[in-house]
């Protein structure tokens, strides 16, 4: 909302007079004053200019101010623009009703300009002092956003990783986090986590999870003992039943070791150069909630041009389709074929495009890694 | 009829309303004859109708005995009084006439 802009008041009524009536006394204060003689055209209006605020009258023929009310509250664009409505003084039905259909004030018939003017007023000033708190939050999530995001490493500032990533937060704080681990020249640590929920709080806990992972993931530890003892400080920082699953591909590229060690995550799948994919299932705690967690591990001989994907379960479960990770990989074993030949760069992308229609929003925050080995 | 009072009284110029008396008759000539067409079809809703839309219109602009008048023939409506409704609006006639006078017209 502009302050140098006069805000536009959209005034409805079926009758003339009063319509002049409320124009001229708005207009005298300095309002932009648009009006409308029936329901459909109050809707139309709305829409189409988006008013600060709607005086409406209840009574109308055909549409009444109650439909208005009702297709204004339900429509995104028009949800939030306070609503006063006109109504004769003993209808006391009409006032409840207009309240519960989302209406800011009630103004009675007759009316005195003055009056109308004074709820006009300090509606406004309310809807401004709302949005204003919004606009701020709105920023500070924003903020929080940012700071996520600088915590994941781009696949362009690492290219001795070899990954490629897909991430997708569905709302300002995801709950997915990956990060990649430098542990010493010939060895990269590959980990992905979802955390339970995906609120602030967890968007915090990133940053908790990110340092762990640098002072826990060292040459001088073997990835199960890595897991291990994050897990042992996580029992102790995170609360209220919090949690996370994860997965953590440690790779070795001189020796061509891999091991996976899972902490109640979805499956990895391997595709070995060539052949056909593996899905790697693993039985494993979950962390963050047990002192004596027991994580599944898998150790694998890999060769280069081999790839490991790594996912959240946004990328195989589905609610609606009633799909769990359990079932979810097996069926998408044809589609990691199908992004076979695309470089590993761009493959995570490539996988959602076949997994996701167009258009297609996943029910879930999503992260999906690819490396090659 | 103290125009220049009664604008003072809502808190706008005279001129405006002047202007917003004109549109007064005219509109509530027009819904008078609506109410009339309803009246010589026996039919409620147009009456209601366009008695309300006189009541609140005269009683913005605070010509009372109008809006009075407009008041009782929503009531009588209700009852299906359809005679004093007639007589009624002959006299509602005669105050949207009175404003017309005033006005010099």
């Amino acid at each position: 909302m502009e302050t140098t802009q006069p805000f536009t008041v959209l005034a409805v009524d079926d009758n003339p007079v009063n319509l002049k009536l409320m124009e001229s006394s708005l207009v005298k204060e300095g309002y932009r004053v648009i009006s409308a003689s029936n329901g459909p055209r109050a809707r139309e209006l709305s829409v189409a200019e988006k008013p600060d605020l709607i005086l409406l009258d209840i009574r109308m023929p055909g549409e009444d101010g109650f439909e208005v009310i009702r297709f204004l509250k339900d429509n995104p664009v028009t949800g939030t623009i306070p609503v006063i409505f006109l109504t004769a003084y003993a209808e006391i039905n009409s006032k409840l009703r207009g309240f519960d259909l989302g209406a800011v004030d009630y103004i009675t018939k007759p009316f005195h300009p003055l009056e109308v003017l004074a709820r006009v007023g300090i509606h406004l000033k309310l809807s401004i002092a709302t949005n204003s708190l919004i606009a701020e939050q709105a920023r500070k999530l924003g903020q929080i956003t940012e700071a996520q995001n600088a915590m994941l490493p781009l696949a362009e500032e690492l290219p001795w990783a070899r990954f490629g990533v897909y991430y997708k937060a569905l709302e300002e704080a995801g709950g997915d986090f990956y990060d990649i681990l430098n542990i010493s020249d010939q060895i990269t640590g590959y980990f992905v986590a979802d955390f339970s929920g995906h609120d602030i709080k967890t968007s915090y806990m990133t940053a908790a999870i990110k340092a762990l992972l640098a002072q826990n993931c060292s040459p001088v530890y073997s990835p199960l003992e890595s897991m291990k003892m994050i897990n042992d400080v996580l029992v102790e920082i995170l609360t209220d039943g919090k949690y996370l699953t994860a997965c953590y591909v440690w790779l070795n590229r001189s020796t061509g070791k891999l091991c996976i060690i899972s902490a109640g995550h979805p499956p990895v799948v391997h595709i070995p150069k060539g052949k056909d994919p593996e899905v790697i299932r693993l039985d494993g705690d979950i962390l963050g909630m047990f002192k004596d967690a027991r994580f599944g591990i898998h150790r694998i001989p890999v060769a280069p041009g081999d790839r490991l994907f790594v996912y959240s379960d946004g990328l195989v479960e589905s609610v609606k389709r009633k799909i769990t990770w359990a079932t979810g990989a097996e069926s998408l074993v044809e589609k990691f074929k199908e992004v076979r030949d695309v470089p590993f760069c761009d493959a995570p992308t490539a996988l959602m495009e076949t997994i996701f229609d167009k258009g297609e929003i996943p029910e879930d925050d999503v992260v999906v890694l690819c490396v090659e080995v | 009829m103290d125009f220049k009072a009664m604008a003072s009284n809502l808190g706008i110029d005279e001129a405006d309303f002047i202007e917003l008396a004109e549109l007064l008759v005219i509109t509530s000539l027009s819904d008078l004859a609506a109410l009339e067409q309803g009246l010589a079809q026996g039919s409620k809703e147009p009456i209601a109708h366009a008695a309300h839309s006189i009541k609140g219109a005269a009683g913005n602009l605070g010509f009372t005995d109008i809006a009075a008048i407009a008041a009782e023939m929503e009531t009588l409506v209700g009852q299906g009084e359809f005679d004093s409704i007639n007589a009624r609006a002959d006299a509602l006639r005669q105050g949207l006439d009175a404003i017309n006078m005033a006005m010099g017209r």
